[in-house]
């Protein structure tokens, strides 16, 4: 808990899951039956920026009023060699882990012949690998 | 790798957080440190050493692996 207290990005990357959570929830329960949201799909926008506008807008307000210790705070666990490891191994399990979300998603779209929703994933699992690839390869001509 | 930050802080009387801020690094990292769940980057383990004026092989205690 103390750990949080002091560790503002942190609590950054929380406030921001917790919004997503509250605007997903929100969804859920104004539209509960998944078989409307095709035809509400301008509804959930609304309700997804209904919770993250305010929370983008806190945040904006809290940055600007921040007083020059709370930035510098701020910078040095940014910039701290330990949070940046746990980032970049954080990074790594997350990648994994949306890599087979992203598989399973594309058999289960497949196998109910949603044939939009399969060409978008399909095309997202691409991208990513071949963003990460440049991206490798750009990293290691730098180092 | 094992370090004597903490026996050295201790002898000096200074806190995690006054070196942290010293080393520009957060408290938890020194925590880490100093329980040896992490190992430092080489240019961490400078500014400390510099901090407390000894050589890094002072502060910090390789060890040779044995196969």
């Amino acid at each position: 808990m103390r750990q949080l207290k002091e560790n503002k990005a942190m609590q950054d990357d929380l406030i921001q899951c917790a919004g997503l959570l509250a605007s997903g929830l929100a969804v859920l329960a104004d539209y509960s039956n998944l078989k409307q949201w095709h035809r509400n799909i301008s509804g959930i926008g609304f309700m997804i920026a209904l919770v993250m506008i305010p929370v983008l807008i806190w945040q904006t307000w809290r940055d600007k009023h921040m007083t020059p210790a709370d930035r510098r705070e701020l910078t040095r666990v940014q910039k701290d060699e330990r949070s940046q490891m746990i980032w970049s191994i954080a990074s790594q399990r997350c990648w994994e882990w949306e890599n087979i979300l992203l598989w399973i998603a594309l058999v289960v779209v497949c196998l109910r012949r949603q044939q939009d929703i399969f060409i978008v994933l399909y095309a997202v699992v691409i991208v990513r690998i071949w963003a990460r690839i440049a991206i490798r390869w750009w990293l290691e001509r730098k180092y | 790798m094992t370090n004597r930050i903490a026996a050295l802080r201790k002898e000096r009387r200074i806190s995690q957080a006054e070196l942290a801020d010293a080393v520009d690094v957060t408290r938890q990292t020194i925590i880490s440190l100093e329980s040896g769940r992490y190992n430092a980057s080489l240019l961490l383990a400078h500014k400390i050493a510099k901090y407390f004026g000894l050589a890094i092989e002072e502060v910090f205690l390789f060890e040779e692996e044995t196969p």
